[in-house]
């Protein structure tokens, strides 16, 4: 079997760039990553405040801004193609091609744009 | 009355079919008017066909042929195909991947007997289960059923996605899958910031952190160095300057949405990682 054609993803949301499929032709499912250390920081400062207190790190303590990070906060618009756990497959005649595309997913996010 | 076999409703559906045939028959897979041959697949390779033939036994003991296709979904979800085999005893039966190329580990069968086609068919026994490929193929009589978590599973290398600059890794382990994460390794490129980036990586459940490993070492403003983690590796001095090691937990299981994640103190805007190869073993998991 030919290796499968490359088409690079660029995720919206998160920016992350990523093949989809992957060389070998297996579906690849990008998940956008919580918000980075930057991204925090340029949070308002009550809006940071509040993450603190939510997630029980002290502000004062070095690298709390790290351990932020590290704990996660999900972003607006989070994208998470891995299909819906909750979805139950389907039921196809003899021969039938699925249609791969019309299973749901946990978060559309904001689309994805070929790159 | 035997009183060894409580008698039944008769068999209605099926004319001119003797009772002591259904119980003394050639063979235990009896087949009605009302049963079906069942084929549930689970696949994470796209393009696979695979291909059920078999024999029935027909009341009348003809012998009549079979053979039809069902394709996989290539996503890991479960995709159904439930065919009528006429009436009689089912006498072999032999699954093959026929189109496409699936290895050992990315695609799993069960072979089962239902009553009814829709969705609200009863599934009432499973002939057989288990991987399958062009050349390993599951077969009755004698063939076993083995769930999709034993044996060792695929090796799959896979290019993640690679993050906006200033931002960490994050990888996660797909739906109705198994991993466990044999080798990790991306490449982080620091700006002119002047920081000591120190990177570490986790493993998570989805929320909770379940593992830190960090190389124990600092990267400073305009440098590029590997950092790779792996089962079992001994955590030693980088053997060149550019290379940093680290450890994963040996013989790691990841479910379906566990999350493998760098998380780099202090990482500037301009600090970029390149997109993670990694190697892991998987499992097909259906649920």
């Amino acid at each position: 079997m030919p290796p499968a054609a490359l088409t690079t993803w660029q995720c919206p949301s998160c920016r992350g760039v990523y093949p989809d499929p992957q060389g070998n032709g297996q579906r690849y499912y990008h998940v956008c990553p919580p918000l980075s250390r930057l991204e925090l920081l340029a949070l308002a400062p009550g809006e940071l405040a509040a993450l603190y207190t939510a997630h029980g790190i002290n502000p004062l303590v070095p690298d709390a801004l790290d351990e932020l990070a590290r704990v996660g906060v999900p972003r607006v618009n989070h994208r998470d193609e891995n299909i819906d756990p909750a979805y139950r497959g389907e039921i196809l005649a003899p021969g039938q091609t699925p249609e791969e595309e019309t299973v749901p997913r946990i978060a559309w996010g904001a689309g994805r744009l070929v790159r | 009355m035997d009183p060894m076999w409580p008698s039944g409703p008769p068999l209605p559906a099926v004319v001119g079919f003797p009772r002591d045939l259904g119980r003394w028959g050639p063979g235990s897979w009896l087949f009605t008017a009302e049963d079906n041959l069942q084929l549930d697949s689970v696949c994470s390779q796209s393009g696979v066909t695979v291909t059920v033939n078999g024999v029935v036994l027909s009341t009348d003991f003809q012998l009549l042929p079979f053979s039809w296709t069902h394709s996989p979904n290539s996503n890991r979800t479960v995709a159904t195909t439930r065919v009528a085999v006429g009436t009689g005893w089912l006498l072999h039966v032999r699954v093959l991947v026929t189109g496409g190329a699936a290895k050992q580990g990315e695609c799993y069968v069960y072979l089962r007997v239902c009553r009814g086609t829709t969705s609200n068919a009863i599934v009432l026994a499973t002939i057989a289960a288990g991987y399958i490929t062009t050349v390993t193929d599951l077969y009755t009589p004698g063939g076993t059923i083995v769930t999709s978590l034993d044996g060792g599973g695929t090796v799959r290398s896979i290019t993640g996605t690679t993050p906006a600059a200033g931002a960490d890794i994050l990888e996660t382990v797909p739906t109705n899958a198994r991993w466990e994460v044999l080798a990790f390794t991306a490449q982080l490129t620091t700006g002119a910031a002047v920081a000591n980036r120190v990177v570490g990586l986790t493993i998570d459940d989805g929320t909770n952190i379940y593992f830190r490993d960090s190389p124990a070492f600092t990267q400073t403003a305009s440098l590029i160095d590997i950092y790779s983690w792996a089962e079992a590796q001994s955590k030693m001095a980088a053997p060149s300057s550019s290379f940093v090691l680290g450890n994963l937990p040996g013989g790691n299981r990841l479910l379906a949405a566990h999350r493998i994640r760098t998380s780099t103190i202090a990482i500037a805007a301009a600090d970029q990682w390149t997109a993670p190869q990694y190697l892991v073993r998987e499992w097909l998991e259906n649920n």
